[in-house]
């Protein structure tokens, strides 16, 4: 997929372009700023030719109200019998929930609530489909680090 | 481009660069009286177990492309042309905590910092030491590293020597082997 549409020379980027969702699987549109301006980059090199594959995105949003900090990612709450399992740590002293949706070995999507520093790591396993077995640790773990990821070492 | 090369197989996790860089990016610079300032110093670089009790410095790359540039919606976050780090702007930033989602390494933190002027929380990160640069010098945690965890220098040269480490298969210096010994014996 290089961002090129049906017709030939004809790129897209952006909230109009309907591109492929890593976590689902299929074409979605991502009206988020960060997708926006990956695929603008990646649209932009393509039209002069340099053929940069753009591997897809996912959903993903962060939110801030006052101390409360969300990011959630991929598939977050899926519907059951899909064979999807989740995966939850909740500290309601420390209002920290943590979340992440797994299926078939693979991270499909995850809520983080307050201890988002890791949040980060888990979404760009979401993105590049590692499996969980190549990961030597608790991802829901408030000391889980880059460290510990072993494609990125 | 210069710039810092992480070889955690040399980290022995005494944390000197932690406290390095927060005395760095203290008002003061200087460790007793950094200690009691408010809002108290803190670092960007940080300093975690991995697997097989093996540490390892996390910092931030400033990647190029960088993901936390590319969602920052604010332009707070920018990359200084003179030294190629990516900065933040804390005066700019709306701390919306799209760059922590953005970054792939999970160095962005959200602290009150002494330089703006608001005192709110803000997006904090590396910033390479760039006054430090500019003088001349190198950044704080890589003086402060007494294993060579933390390498500072041209990038093209440091890869290269990283390639002739692993053909002459070099093991890590004997006091790295005898601390990681002691703490596989104490686990």
């Amino acid at each position: 997929m290089h961002l090129q549409t049906t017709v030939s020379g004809l790129f897209a980027a952006g909230d109009v372009a309907e591109t492929f969702d890593v976590a689902w699987g299929d074409r979605r549109l991502h009206a988020l700023w960060p997708a926006a301006v990956e695929q603008g980059r990646i649209a932009g090199c393509n039209m002069t030719g340099e053929g940069i594959w753009y591997p897809g995105t996912i959903a993903c949003n962060a939110l801030r109200i006052e101390d409360l900090y969300i990011v959630s990612g991929g598939i977050s709450n899926p519907s059951p019998d899909e064979g999807y399992q989740s995966h939850a740590y909740h500290d309601p002293s420390k209002r920290i929930y943590k979340k992440i949706v797994t299926k078939d070995g693979r991270m499909a999507g995850m809520v983080f609530v307050n201890d988002i520093a890791s949040a980060g790591i888990v979404l760009s396993m979401i993105k590049k489909k590692r499996l969980l077995s190549s990961v030597k640790a608790d991802c829901l773990s408030a000391r889980f680090n880059a460290g510990q990821v072993s494609f990125i070492i | 481009m210069k710039t810092v090369i992480v070889h955690p197989e040399k980290c022995v996790g005494c944390k000197h660069c932690m406290i390095a860089c927060a005395i760095e990016h203290s008002q003061s610079k200087n460790l007793l009286s950094a200690i009691s300032e408010d809002p108290a110093p803190f670092p960007r670089v940080f300093v975690d177990i991995a697997h097989d009790l093996v540490a390892f410095p996390s910092r931030c790359r400033h990647c190029s492309p960088a993901p936390c540039l590319e969602a920052c919606p604010s332009g707070a976050i920018y990359r200084d042309e003179q030294t190629e780090s990516v900065v933040i702007d804390g005066g700019r930033c709306i701390n919306c905590a799209m760059c922590a989602m953005a970054c792939p390494f999970g160095v962005i933190r959200y602290q009150r910092d002494w330089r703006v002027p608001s005192q709110e929380q803000v997006a904090t990160k590396c910033d390479n030491c760039m006054e430090r640069l500019q003088k001349g010098s190198m950044p704080a945690c890589v003086e402060a590293c007494k294993t060579g965890a933390l390498e500072y220098g041209e990038v093209n040269d440091l890869i290269r020597e990283g390639h002739l480490v692993a053909i002459r298969q070099e093991k890590p210096p004997k006091e790295v082997q005898l601390w990681r010994a002691l703490n596989a014996a104490m686990s």
